[in-house]
């Protein structure tokens, strides 16, 4: 396959480009190291398309490059958690935002308040949780997408999947006892 | 008491993988265990929670930034342009100005613009 005119590349980019911003700013926790990753997301992409022989899924392959480029990021700055840019995360713990009456774990956790709590619970499991539970629950992938994306077997993506849930959930619920205690 | 039924299989049907008869049987067990309805709230709930969070959009900037970026750094090796440019000459020297239309469209993606403007004098 030949790269395509500029004009279908621009749709490409356009088509893809939210959902692909999207998960690097979950991946990497900040807007400007997003937008690099991104931009270096779509380079490659452009310089590989003659490579590209149809045999992948365009998606697939797309969200590969992206998890590629996202986990080299983080590697090279060292970050292993994730850190909400101070302009959007403002001061104090993100916790201090929830409002404690409620009794039922899911009524608290699914309060419009928990966002920002949500974002630093995902940044404060590891890298290769966080990954596989945005590829599933936020980019809709599905098991055998993940599997070719992560280079896994099928057969270890609900083992994951079930793993990063469960170490999500134990930081949701442990930081909310603190707090409600 | 501990349900003893398979939790992977329990796992993949809150993840809307299992198909036709695993369905049926999952189902009818988890109306009657309440460790397994258990289990598949937790599912929903995490799910829920972070399916809900804000999806963020690339701004009108990044985009033209990406392509700006293509423009200028997506035309492959310095080696990629010599080569083009020679098989150009080649052709020029061969055929004169005339250049097949279908040629024309993927050597103005490979070339730098002022490398086709001086090629094709356009």
């Amino acid at each position: 396959m030949n790269p395509p005119p500029n004009k279908d590349f621009r749709e490409f980019v356009l088509c893809h480009a939210d959902r692909i911003y999207n998960h690097a700013f979950r991946m990497l926790g900040s807007r400007a190291d997003a937008e690099e990753a991104v931009q270096d997301v779509f380079l490659k992409v452009y310089n590989s398309l003659a490579d590209f022989r149809g045999e992948a899924d365009i998606r697939t392959w797309l969200y590969r490059i992206t998890v590629n480029t996202c986990l080299t990021r983080l590697r090279r700055t060292w970050r292993a958690e994730l850190h909400p840019d101070g302009d959007e995360s403002g001061t104090g713990n993100a916790w201090d935002s929830v409002v404690g009456d409620e009794d039922n774990p899911e009524d608290i956790l699914m309060g419009n308040t928990t966002k920002e709590l949500v974002t630093e619970a995902l940044g404060k499991i590891s890298t290769e949780d966080r990954e596989i539970l945005l590829l599933f629950h936020v980019d809709e992938l599905r098991y055998e997408e993940i599997a070719k994306v992560l280079g896994i077997p099928l057969g270890t993506v609900c083992a994951r999947l079930y793993r990063a849930r469960k170490r999500l959930a134990a930081v949701l619920f442990s930081v909310h006892k603190e707090l409600t205690r | 008491m501990k349900c003893d039924f398979d939790q992977e299989l329990v796992r993949l049907y809150a993840d809307g993988v299992l198909k036709g008869g695993n369905v049926r049987h999952i189902e009818e067990h988890v109306s009657q265990c309440e460790q397994c309805r258990q289990e598949l709230t937790s599912i929903h709930t995490i799910g829920r929670v972070i399916s809900a969070l804000p999806r963020e959009r690339a701004s009108d900037e990044l985009i033209s930034s990406i392509l700006a970026r293509v423009e200028v750094g997506g035309h492959g090796s310095i080696w990629d342009t010599v080569g083009e440019t020679a098989r150009i000459m080649w052709s020029v020297a061969m055929n004169g100005f005339k250049i097949e239309d279908n040629r024309e469209g993927p050597l103005r993606r490979r070339l730098p613009e002022w490398v086709v403007r001086w090629v094709l004098f356009v």
